[in-house]
């Protein structure tokens, strides 16, 4: 038996050295490259089970289509691209009674961007580029559509064709954003914050980030062996019914799902047990409080949503009859299940835009979080009431209406909490010494934007007006107002706000002003407009419209295309200012922030704190004459860690 | 607020001047845009006015406008306001940063905004409630047995005093049929002004949603599901209709338009459609539940079928007289 | 729990990796505790939705499809693996509590730790081969689609308890002063970590057969 339990670097008491760690040509250890081989050997494998299991299924025989073995393949290869990255090591190691250690690399180099690394930081920024890179995927696709809607009747692309393109971009949106701010900002600036040296479990954080571009290329992979038919809603029995493209969305929907479950459950424990001794809940940053309630709702919400899609996978392959209302299912199941995830989703969507307002606004106006305890109160009530509203997406459905009452109620109270967040808008900008920086600008777009959101969501909530709505492009225009007017708005404002700490470089000023008034201005010339075309009768997902609507929808999509462009403004100035031009002086906190996470070395390094600090106010205490937030590093102080003994 | 000193800029002005400003604008532009909305927009806003349901819901439409236009007003003005009057230049360097005044909430303000927000959405709780016990919300499909159900309504369409449509919707296309004369089924629909129709809305294959724009209805169609809504006092006119749930490749066409007719018209056609169908008529089903296609053609599963009305009064399926004389006399309710 | 604690007893001040260590093994403690309940709460999440399918499909009984009379799976499969998760947890439970309070020779624990990841492996692959042999169509009726549907999660479940006891076992057989009284250093890390794990399998172990139990009485009693 070992004696020597110091923590040799990636050492185990058993001398086993972690292979993620230490240095070595990069063929002799886990990464990308072995990833993707992993990856297609995976997928060989995969769909020669699928094909083998099938061979004397009449059934299968007779679909002309296997699901067998594209659900295996993509599932194997899964598999296959995280052992490459090596993934299962751990695993490994723990069956064979290892334990090795979290040891971050100390060497900067680019490699460690490309590994299953373990530092919650390199992990951050490989989600911050990884969600970029999605995101303007999806958004391509939403110009595809718009050039589509040009006319109205189908000119430019095949019905089916059509189809795929709106189901990608939806389901681009609404299963790989989920991660846009909690995946970059929570992972890199929860531990930050907290005055945490690391993440509760640092492979959970690399698992959540090295799943996405698995889910990602097996979504759009999809398009190569028909698409899916059915949005990304995916209602049954259209999905059961689909061929092969839908096995995509499952796949890939249903790893998004575990990526948020893992990403998610990091967070919450992290939060919950890394707090540095003085972090007391009541000082907790509000960005934090986001995180934490989103990673909450992640971890409750999104097993649902694995759940349905194995069970629409079941239904595709071993022919269960869930969703068949012949044989003893219901489409109505996959409904509820559904939205029983879909609308915590909406907020996953929405609360750590929250979160980073109700962080910016006191740095930007100089003075204390106003109603700090009632915009916790609001993020957490937010977060609670939203798992029983989900019933208001199936008020025309045709299930028994006796639900309608209450779900109508716990809909409209939901204003109530998001109240209380407006409400802390409206005081932190009372008196304020109000500096309308680019990450400032974000965040009050983003709450105009949000507001008209919020407003548009009360015609939906209430069972009549609803009636015109419901499946219209005003439920379109209405969820586009909050996730891309607030949620993508609150994400810019973040990344503009914290690039500097996470890079050491700034965005330019001038061009991210640009930015800002030009998507502010083209947003709402693209969507105000959209809620006109739906009342005046346009379903979603249509590619023919009344000709009474054309110049509407041709105006929305210059404007779309506009947007286009503002980002591309956009892609110019990060590129620019994280690639080009890289000889921008370093400041080391530009913001004046009073904020934890920029009392650290910029950026930060590889333990983020060389002593855990030890916190002695709370983070927005401008005005008030406290000191600085936590004291650092002085020797021997305190005395005796508070919180172990 | 009120216990904070002023800073310098505003010195002038204290905590009360600066809300009785905001109120003051706010109060007028509320004054002059919640006539615009109510009186203005309202009566143009979707989905008119062709049908008790379009009203009502045009109606409920202006009443949540007029009552979002304060709310949108407020925030608005007050961030416009602020940003105004205290904003700094925005690259102040960081040395050179003054502080806010260090208020952390304002247990009066914080109060009220609560107590606002809190009677608004319990207003509007029960003022949507109540409308589901009315006909407000009988243009959505509400199920198999809707709370709401107009006189004359029975769960069988063969007592039924109203005009009973199965809409039926599959891919990618509607077809109606009217069990009330003896079951037969066109592909298009046309209703008779006036009357109170109720459409019970199915589906033979995937999710599909009857959406009858300008009726204010909108019922899912489900396999083996019966969404019932209804619709008062349609008045004569062409009626849009649109699939508003994604049911595959051309969801996008399946639109169709139909009609509102007089009574008058409406008999004749119906009389023309079972003429159409006369050879048919007798082997179809006065009304089934499920519509499930069956390995010989059909649709109807047959355990599940309604025995056809014979002695219902009702018209078809008739003897075999000559054309004019199967022109079916109007449904009970029928003025 | 048998750690000690760590620095209540000390005068001088500690240095900077003394400090950390100290305070990372506090929250690493913590972590083990509500990471083993929140992977609880979102695998009911989980199970609860495979519950509503159940209860759901039942009340709608679509076509009158629900169940076909005395429609249910062989008691060879669903008697065994009952009997096997219940007496494995019962058997880990309670001599992880023993091992904790400092009761229990870490010879015992051994062994009744390697039979408990015995047994929910047996269990685990007594349902999966039950699967190819329920007597009935998946498709056939709502009920048939549900089992089919949730036994293999379930049946993952008793794969992944069978690994974490094997975790916990490998490690002890591997270095054992992680749980003997002659441990060379009680603050270590390895001992947290260790303890930790364990703590989080023996809350994870009861959900395990809690499941078991109520998806028992949910396909073969109920009716
Ligand atoms: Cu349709």
């Amino acid at each position: 038996m070992a004696t020597d339990t110091t923590v040799a670097a990636g050492v185990d008491a058993g001398g086993i050295p972690d292979p993620h760690v230490g240095r070595g040509v990069w063929w002799r250890r886990p990464g990308l490259f072995y990833g993707v081989i992993g990856a297609v050997i995976g997928y060989a494998i995969g769909t020669w089970l699928g094909t083998w299991l099938a061979e004397d299924n009449q059934q299968v025989q007779g679909l002309g289509h296997n699901d067998f073995a594209v659900t295996l393949g993509y599932l194997v290869a899964t598999i296959g691209w995280l052992a490459g990255m090596g993934a299962l090591t751990y695993p490994l190691q723990k069956m064979a009674g290892l334990q090795p250690h979290v040891e971050h690399e100390e060497e900067r180099t680019l490699g460690r961007y490309f590994r299953y690394t373990l530092d919650h930081k390199v992990v951050g920024v490989q989600y911050l580029v990884a969600m970029i890179a999605y995101f303007l995927v999806g958004g391509l696709f939403a110009l595809a559509i718009r050039t589509e809607l040009l006319s109205p009747t189908a000119h430019l692309f095949q019905p089916g064709t059509y189809l795929e393109i709106v189901g990608t971009h939806g389901t681009m949106m609404m299963m790989m954003m989920t991660s846009a701010i909690i995946g970059p900002f929570g992972n890199y600036f929860v531990p930050l914050m907290i005055g945490a040296r690391r993440m509760a479990f640092p492979r959970l954080e690399a698992l959540s980030f090295w799943i996405t571009p698995a889910a990602f290329l097996v979504l759009l992979s999809g398009i190569l062996i028909g698409g899916f038919p059915s949005g990304w809603t995916g209602y049954a029995p259209l999905s059961v019914e689909a061929t092969q493209g839908m096995d995509a969305y499952l796949v890939a929907f249903g790893l998004m799902s575990i990526s948020m479950i893992v990403g998610g459950f990091n967070i919450v424990v992290t939060v919950i047990n890394h707090r540095a001794p003085g972090m007391t809940w009541t000082r907790l940053p509000l960005f934090v409080w986001g995180m934490l309630v989103t990673g909450m709702l992640m971890v409750l919400a999104a097993p649902v949503l694995t759940l349905s899609c194995y069970l629409t996978l079941l239904d595709r392959t071993v022919q269960t009859s869930l969703f068949n209302v012949q044989q003893g299912g219901s489409p109505y199941l996959w409904e509820n299940l559904f939205w029983f995830f879909g609308h915590p989703e909406v907020y996953i969507l929405a609360l750590p835009g929250f979160g980073i307002a109700g962080e910016l606004l006191p740095v930007f106006t100089r003075k204390p979080a106003f109603g700090y305890k009632t915009t916790v109160a609001g993020i957490v009530g937010v977060g609670l009431l939203s798992f029983f509203v989900w019933q208001h997406h199936l008020f025309d459905s045709g299930i028994n209406a006796d639900m309608r009452p209450m779900v109508m109620l716990t809909t409209e109270m939901i204003s109530i909490p998001t109240g209380f967040i407006f409400l802390a808008l409206i005081g932190n900008l009372w008196r304020a010494k109000i500096r309308l920086t680019v990450p400032m600008l974000f965040v009050i777009g983003g709450m105009l934007n949000f507001l008209i959101g919020g407003v548009s969501g009360v015609f939906l909530s209430d069972v009549p007006t609803d009636t015109v709505a419901h499946g219209s492009f005003f439920v379109m225009s209405h969820f586009h107002y909050t996730i891309m007017g607030g949620y993508i708005f609150f994400f810019f404002a973040g990344l503009y706000y914290w690039l500097p700490k996470m890079t050491g470089r700034m965005l330019d000023t001038r061009l991210g002003k640009v930015h800002f008034w030009s998507l502010f201005v083209f947003f709402n010339s693209t969507f105000l407009p959209l809620f006109a075309i739906g009342e005046l009768g346009m379903p979603r997902r249509v590619f023919e419209y009344a000709d009474s609507l054309q110049a509407l929808n041709v105006w929305v999509s210059i404007s779309a295309y506009l947007i286009g462009v503002s980002m591309l403004v956009f892609v110019y100035n990060f590129l620019k200012s994280t690639v080009i031009d890289d000889k921008r002086p370093l400041p080391e906190n530009p913001w004046g922030s009073r904020g934890l996470e920029w009392l650290t070395s910029t950026p930060p390094a590889a333990d983020n704190f060389v002593r855990v600090p030890t916190v002695v106010s709370g983070p927005y205490e401008y005005g008030t004459g406290a000191g600085p937030m936590a004291v650092m590093s002085s020797p021997g102080y305190p005395r005796v860690p508070e919180g172990v003994s | 607020m009120a216990d904070t000193k002023a800073s310098e800029e505003s010195k002038e002005l204290t905590d009360r001047d600066h809300l009785r400003r905001i109120g003051l604008i706010w109060l007028v532009l509320t004054l002059v845009c919640v006539p615009l909305v109510i009186f203005v927009l309202g009566p143009h806003l979707p989905p008119g006015t062709d049908s008790e349901q379009a009203r009502n819901q045009q109606e409920d439409n202006t009443v949540l406008a007029a009552v979002a236009t304060p709310v949108l007003l407020f925030i608005w003005v007050y961030i416009g306001y602020a940003v105004k009057n205290w904003r700094i230049p925005a690259d102040t360097p960081v040395e050179e940063l003054q502080d806010g005044p260090p208020i952390r909430g304002h247990r009066g303000f914080q109060t009220a905004w609560i107590v606002i927000t809190s009677v608004t959405v319990f207003a509007l709780f029960v003022f949507g409630t109540q409308e589901l016990w009315t006909d407000y919300g009988s243009g959505t499909g509400s199920g198999s047995s809707p709370v709401w159900t107009p006189a004359g309504y029975s769960t069988n369409a063969k007592d039924s005093k109203l005009l009973v449509v199965q809409v039926i919707g599959q891919q990618w296309r509607w077809t109606y049929r009217f069990p009330q004369y003896g079951g037969v089924e066109t592909d298009t629909l046309v209703i008779p002004a006036g009357k109170t129709v109720q459409f019970d809305v199915t589906s033979l294959d995937v999710i599909h949603s009857f959406w009858a724009i300008n009726l204010g209805v909108k019922a899912d169609a489900n396999p083996g599901n019966n969404n019932i809504a209804f619709v008062e006092d349609p008045s004569v006119g062409p009626v849009d209709i649109r699939c508003a749930e994604l049911c595959g490749t051309y969801h996008g066409a399946m639109a169709q338009t139909g009609q509102v007719e007089k009574q008058a018209d409406f008999d004749a056609w119906i009389a023309g459609q079972i003429v159409l169908h006369y050879d048919l008529l007798p082997q179809l089903p006065a009304y089934a539940d499920f519509y499930i296609p069956q390995t010989d053609g059909g649709y109807y599963d047959p355990s599940q079928v309604t025995p056809p009305a014979v002695d219902s009064g009702l018209p078809p399926p008739p003897p075999a007289p000559a054309p004019s004389s199967a022109a079916p006399s109007p449904a009970p309710s029928s003025s | 729990m048998a750690d000690a604690m760590v620095g209540a007893q000390m005068d001088e001040p500690l240095d900077d990796a003394a400090y950390n260590d100290a305070i990372e093994r506090a929250a690493s403690r913590g972590s083990y505790w509500s990471g083993s309940r929140l992977f609880v709460a979102l695998s009911a999440m989980m199970f609860a939705g495979g519950a509503f399918a159940f209860f759901y499909l039942h009340s709608l009984d679509s076509s009158g499809m629900w169940r076909t009379d005395g429609q249910a799976p062989p008691d060879y499969v669903s008697v065994p693996v009952l009997v096997l998760t219940l007496g494995g947890a019962a058997l880990f439970w309670g001599y992880t509590r023993r091992l904790l309070r400092g009761s229990a020779v870490t010879t015992d624990w051994l062994v009744a730790t390697g039979v408990s990841a015995g047994a929910f492996l047996v269990a685990a692959i007594i349902q999966f081969v039950g699967m190819l042999n329920t007597g009935f169509f998946p498709g056939s009726t709502g009920y048939a689609s549900v089992y089919v549907a949730i036994m293999p999660v379930f049946a993952v479940y008793c794969l992944g308890t069978a690994y974490w006891l094997e975790t916990l076992f490998a490690r002890v057989l591997r270095v054992r002063w992680v749980v003997s009284d002659e441990m060379p250093a009680r603050d270590s890390m390895e001992r947290t970590m260790f303890l930790g794990s364990a703590v989080g399998a023996k809350a994870f172990v009861v959900f395990v057969a809690l499941v078991s139990l109520i998806l028992f009485l949910l396909f073969s009693v109920l009716s």
